[in-house]
């Protein structure tokens, strides 16, 4: 879909082009070919919840909405939970996510989550996202890089 | 760790449907801005035409796609400044409406922004959406807001002008030494050590404060610091 989507840099070829056209959101990162089409069909005995989870509590809402939608669309395979950001701590209780998209970052995030990013902390350009222990600070994320992320934290799933 | 990305330009599609209602992003959260021109897309009936992070990428894609849209979907608090005077450059255009979306909670922004010419404002708290209904409600000659809500905000605009002159106006009766009595005040001094600091009595000290109440037209220390603050007359830190 998105390869004949609103992101194809087309016209004033010498113009300069914004990076996320530059192989960006044209070349969002396909899912991995070794991932099972269902994976709740997989029965993997080491995990009994299906599939894995992306828990975004984000704000503000337009944002958490709008990027769930596409993480939902463009990874079938994943399920993702939107919830207010105050509910944060209690929703990874309850969800168990797989991976958490946030405003800020709880000591409860941390501890319990392998994959999370802060995305735009006090509203501004700097995102940081934390990979099984690697973190990582983005000048200026990337829907590319949060579906990079959302396949990492899938692949970390099944891995377990 | 660190890894650094420099915004270059604007995105502009041509391939942008002949018969869709045609969008142009501003917005500098680019994830965000890239999930909403998805979000646009799919619905089918609009095609997004362009994208920038900054009012620099805004006015490059306006440069070389004048007429290249329908809806501005502008957020107000853009890298290299505020969007009013986009907003303005873009109400200029008769076949092209902007609908601000901004994280502000002041109302006096959203109110400035439609005095600047916007069609519509939104909080980006709006669920997403009310945000693409709304492009779908303007493209259709829908107003977002009542014409009452529309005089209330322009009233709001000209309230906050009207003060920010009084402001002035009162801030320019201040002589410059009533100026160091509220610059002291706003290091957290009070009577004595403004008077020490200064090197006059606390007597003169307390005339000079009762000089500027009058002025700033308030009634006590603290509202004379609060407005002193306020007006960038001392810095609070």
């Amino acid at each position: 879909m998105l390869k004949s989507g609103p992101f194809v840099p087309t016209a004033a070829q010498t113009y300069p082009v914004h990076e996320a056209a530059l192989g960006g959101i044209d070349s969002l990162p396909e899912p991995p070919d070794n991932r099972p089409e269902d994976p709740a069909d997989v029965g993997n005995p080491t995990r009994k919840r299906g599939r894995p989870r992306v828990l975004m509590a984000n704000e503000p809402r337009a944002y958490r909405e709008g990027i769930a939608a596409v993480i939902s669309q463009l990874r079938p395979t994943v399920v993702v939970e939107t919830v207010e950001p105050d509910a944060l701590d209690a929703s990874i209780k309850r969800y168990v996510p797989d991976m958490v998209i946030c405003s800020k970052a709880t000591e409860t995030l941390k501890g319990r989550v392998r994959v999370w990013v802060e995305l735009y902390p006090e509203n501004g350009a700097i995102s940081v996202a934390s990979i099984d222990g690697r973190r990582m600070e983005y000048t200026e994320i990337q829907l590319p890089d949060l579906l990079s992320i959302v396949d990492k934290a899938e692949e970390l799933a099944r891995a377990n | 760790m660190a890894r650094g990305r420099e915004k270059k330009g604007a995105i502009i599609d041509s391939n942008a449907q002949e018969h869709a209602t045609r969008i142009f992003l501003v917005e500098d959260h680019d994830s965000f801005r890239q999930a909403l021109a998805f979000m646009f897309e799919r619905e089918g009936e609009f095609a997004v035409a362009g994208q920038a992070g900054s009012l620099a990428e805004a006015r490059s894609f306006l440069s070389v796609s004048p007429e290249g849209f329908d809806v501005a979907v502008v957020d107000l608090a853009l890298p290299d400044g505020d969007g009013f005077g986009l907003i303005e450059e873009l109400s200029s255009r008769p076949d092209v409406m902007t609908l601000v979306l901004s994280a502000s909670l002041e109302p006096s922004r959203f109110a400035t922004a439609v005095e600047a010419g916007a069609s519509g404002v939104l909080h980006k708290s709006a669920p997403i959406g009310e945000i693409v209904d709304a492009v779908r409600r303007l493209k259709s000659g829908e107003a977002l807001r009542s014409p009452a809500e529309v005089v209330e905000m322009l009233r709001m605009v000209s309230r906050r002008r009207q003060e920010e002159y009084e402001a002035r106006r009162a801030i320019e009766k201040l002589t410059p030494r009533e100026k160091q009595v509220l610059t002291a005040l706003g290091e957290g001094l009070d009577s004595k050590d403004i008077a020490e600091k200064l090197h006059i009595t606390v007597e003169t000290e307390r005339t000079h404060m009762v000089n500027i109440l009058g002025k700033l037209d308030v009634h006590s220390r603290l509202q004379a610091l609060v407005f002193a603050a306020r007006h960038g007359l001392v810095e609070i830190r």
